[in-house]
This record gives structure tokens, sequence and C-alpha cells, in this order.
């Protein structure tokens, strides 16, 4: 059984055990911004959940052998966190570590990230 | 002391009276002293600072490392200082062939005088004003810079701007054959007395026209394009897409149009349709010639109501396959427990 995953328009976050591998906290709870329209995936109570990098400017390559974009990992520490956009519905996370990431699409000879 | 297109500033070259008096401490010390700088101190191991008497590159990066940063300098070779954290500042005046000062975090300044063969500063955050006066032979490439304003006296064969995300004015004082200004979203308008002789690549940048004195070849990712493809692509169509037989420009023009229109304009033949929290999603495919055919997947955001599609790889041939992919999962572990 899968762990529980989630998608927040372009973004997905999938619980996760606790990461070992070196993170930078983020002095914000934006997920992702989108450069055009101004809005952003965002957690919408301060203090309910701490969003974190990976410690070194990591890349991972996919099936194709393309270089993907270093996940983020959140911490929801209160009993539950809102997940807000300007455009998509809330929803609520419960206690725990999340991997984010987000959305791709295929372009001949590269894959890109998608950013709404 | 003489005058040049320096900002505003005076550059004075060291007397060799003065030099001779007082060695490697007489280059006078850059005017932004407000940055944090190292102590002079006496270098008995380095030769002189002259603008005349040229340094070797090796010289010039440890007198540059260790401070102050003399206002005038000669480097008989290439200067490589990339990756240099301590970096914060250059000479006003710099002769050398090649500098390079890529993914050094504290340059915020770049010489108001410079003559070199190539000058290469890409992803600098922290510069954001150029201007003065820069040859360069060759290239300049600022790819990637904290770059807003260039408002330089800048001649080079080549200057590139890549994903500079913040750059909002590209002065007049501008002499080069190609110009690369992709990613620049911000760039809105080129100053009429530009001299861009032959290229200018703009995909993704802000520009919506250009003056009528700048009649360079318009690029997009490479692709040689016209001004309505530019400027105008609300009046493309996705049949110009399937009536296009160059693979290379046919990319580029879907890219253009965007996919979720040409598939309004083409439709598409239906590989396989079900549903899922949006309603009804479908894997569509449209054939080209000389190229792989376009397989997308049309699904229904479940809280906007809005479709859109997303490209995926040729050989997929069902939406939960496409969907997953899109993820970056397998099939079987794409099983959401919530979307929005």
């Amino acid at each position: 059984m899968p762990a529980p995953l989630y998608r927040h328009g372009d973004v997905l976050l999938q619980a996760a055990q606790p990461p070992s591998l070196p993170l930078r906290q983020q002095p914000h709870l934006t997920l992702a911004y989108g450069e055009v329209t101004g809005h952003s995936h965002r957690i919408a109570e301060a203090g309910a959940a701490q969003l974190y990098a990976l410690g070194s400017q990591r890349t991972g390559d996919d099936v194709a052998g393309n270089t993907v974009a270093a996940d983020q990992y959140l911490h929801v520490t209160a009993p539950h966190a809102t997940l807000t956009h300007e455009e998509h519905g809330p929803i609520r996370l419960p206690t725990g570590w999340y991997r984010v990431w987000q959305q791709r699409e295929y372009t001949p000879g590269s894959v890109r990230t998608v950013l709404d | 002391m003489f005058r040049v297109q320096s900002g505003g500033r005076v550059i004075a070259r060291p007397q060799k009276a003065e030099r001779e008096q007082e060695p490697q401490i007489s280059a006078p010390a850059k005017a932004s002293a407000a940055l944090p700088q190292p102590l002079p101190v006496r270098y008995s191991s380095l030769p002189p600072v002259v603008a005349s008497q040229a340094v070797l590159p090796e010289e010039a990066r440890e007198l540059l490392r260790r401070g102050p940063v003399p206002a005038a300098l000669t480097v008989s070779g290439p200067l490589n200082l990339s990756g240099a954290a301590w970096l914060r500042a250059l000479p006003d005046w710099l002769r050398c062939t090649v500098l390079t000062v890529d993914d050094c975090p504290n340059l915020s300044a770049l010489p108001t005088d410079l003559h070199a063969e190539r000058l290469s500063a890409r992803r600098t955050p922290a510069l954001q004003e150029i201007e003065g006066r820069l040859s360069v032979r060759d290239s300049v490439n600022l790819n990637s810079s904290g770059v807003r304003v260039l408002n330089a006296d800048l001649r080079a064969t080549r200057l590139s701007l890549a994903g500079c995300r913040d750059l909002r004015v590209l002065g007049g004082g501008l002499s080069v054959a190609h110009l690369d200004v992709s990613g620049c979203a911000a760039l809105t308008a080129l100053h009429p007395d530009s001299h861009i002789t032959q290229t200018l690549e703009l995909a993704g940048s802000g520009l919506t026209a250009l003056p009528p004195s700048i009649r360079a070849g318009l690029r997009w990712s490479g692709v040689p394009v016209d001004a309505r493809f530019a400027f105008a692509p609300e009046t493309l169509t996705g049949h110009e897409v399937l009536n296009t037989r160059n693979a290379q420009r046919r990319r580029v023009l879907l890219d253009r149009i965007g996919l979720d229109r040409f598939l309004q304009d083409v439709g598409g033949l239906i590989l396989h349709r079900d549903r899922d929290a949006g309603g009804e999603r479908q894997l569509v495919q449209v054939p080209f010639d000389n190229d792989e055919p376009l397989v997308a997947v049309l699904v229904r955001c479940p809280s906007t109501g809005g479709r859109y599609a997303l490209r995926v790889p040729p050989h997929i041939r069902t939406c939960a396959a496409a969907v997953a992919w899109t993820a970056g999962l397998e099939p079987g572990d794409y099983q959401p427990l919530r979307e929005a």
C-alpha cells in the first residue's frame, strides 16, 4: 500500500519517513510559486509546519535520464496544517513528514517542471 | 589622472613615481569602502601593482583576495575567480585576456572600464547594476545573474543575458552582433539606440515589439522566426504546426502556441479515456511527419473545473499511466488520497 499521496494542482505531497539527508530549513511555508500568476501553494497557518530544502543542490535523474528539480520536505508539527492556493481548494494535512515535488511534462529531448 | 566613462567616478591610474616610493599598497583602494576589506598589507612576494605593468593571473588573484582592491590592474592572461565567495569588488580599470567570475555570490560590480577578449559572470546574484565601458572582443556571458539594469557602453560580438529574470533596463550603449535575452521576462523593451547587427534570441522574454531601428534576425530557442511568431502568437494556428515540415521549427511553433490551443485547433486521435476526481480525462495523439507523435493527457482540475493538457512520452497508452508519469510515479503507486 503506497504512502498517502496528495495532489494540489501541480504540486504533489506524499507522507514520508523523516529524511536522513541534510536539510536546510526555509524561512517561509511556500511550497511552490507561480511566477506568471503570482499565486502560490502554501501552508496557511504560521507555526503549524516547517519547510525544508535538501541541504545541497541535489538533483536527480528520472527514468529518461533527464535532470529533475530537487525535492523539498514539509514537516507538519501541529495536529493539522492547511495547504492553500488562490485557485485550488484547501487540503488538510495531518502531523508528519511529507516529500514535496512538482508535476512534470514531456518535451522531446527533455522533461520540464510545470509551474502554474 | 584621466576620466573615463565610469558612472561619474574618476579613476586614478597610479603614478610611477608614487609607485616607486610605495610599492604595492600605493594602488588606490576602491571607493566602496563600506564593504569589509582586509587591512592593507605589504606583499613582499608580489610585484608592484601598476596598470601599465602586467601581473600574472595567479598574482592578480592573490592580490584581490588579500585586498585592498586596486583601482587599476593589468593581468597578463586569463583571470579566473569563479566561485570566490570572498570577491566583492574588482578594479575599476581592468585589462586581461579573459575575466571569469561565475558563481561569485558577493560580487556586486564589474569594472567600469574593462578590456578583455571574454567576460563570464554567470550566476552572480549580487551583480544588479552594470555601468561604464566594457569592450570585449568575443563574448559577454551574464546568464542567470542578478542584473537588473545594464546601462553600459558595451561592445562585444555576443552578449548573453539568458535567464536574467530581474533585468528591466537594457540601455542604448549596446553594440553587439548577437544578443540573447531568452527568459528575461521582466524586459519589455529594447532601447532604440541599441546596435544588434545579426541575431536576437528572445524565447521567453518580455519583449512585445522591437524599435524599427533594430533589424536583427529573430531567434526562438535557436530557431529563426518572424515577428508574427515572436510578437503576435495569438494569430498562429494549430494547423500551421501540422503544416510545418521542419521538426525543430514545428517544436518551437507548438511551444509558442501552447498545447491547449493546439489541441483545440486540431483535435487528435483519442487513445484512451476514463474518469478521475475532476471528471472525464482523455489521452490523445497527434502524429507528425519526421518526428515522434505528440501524446497528451487532458484532465480537468477538480477545484477550478478548468481543462488542461500535459504532454507525456509517446509510448504511454492509458490516462492512468500518463497522469502517474506526470507525478514521476508508476501507475500502481499513483493513488492520491486527496486532489484539489
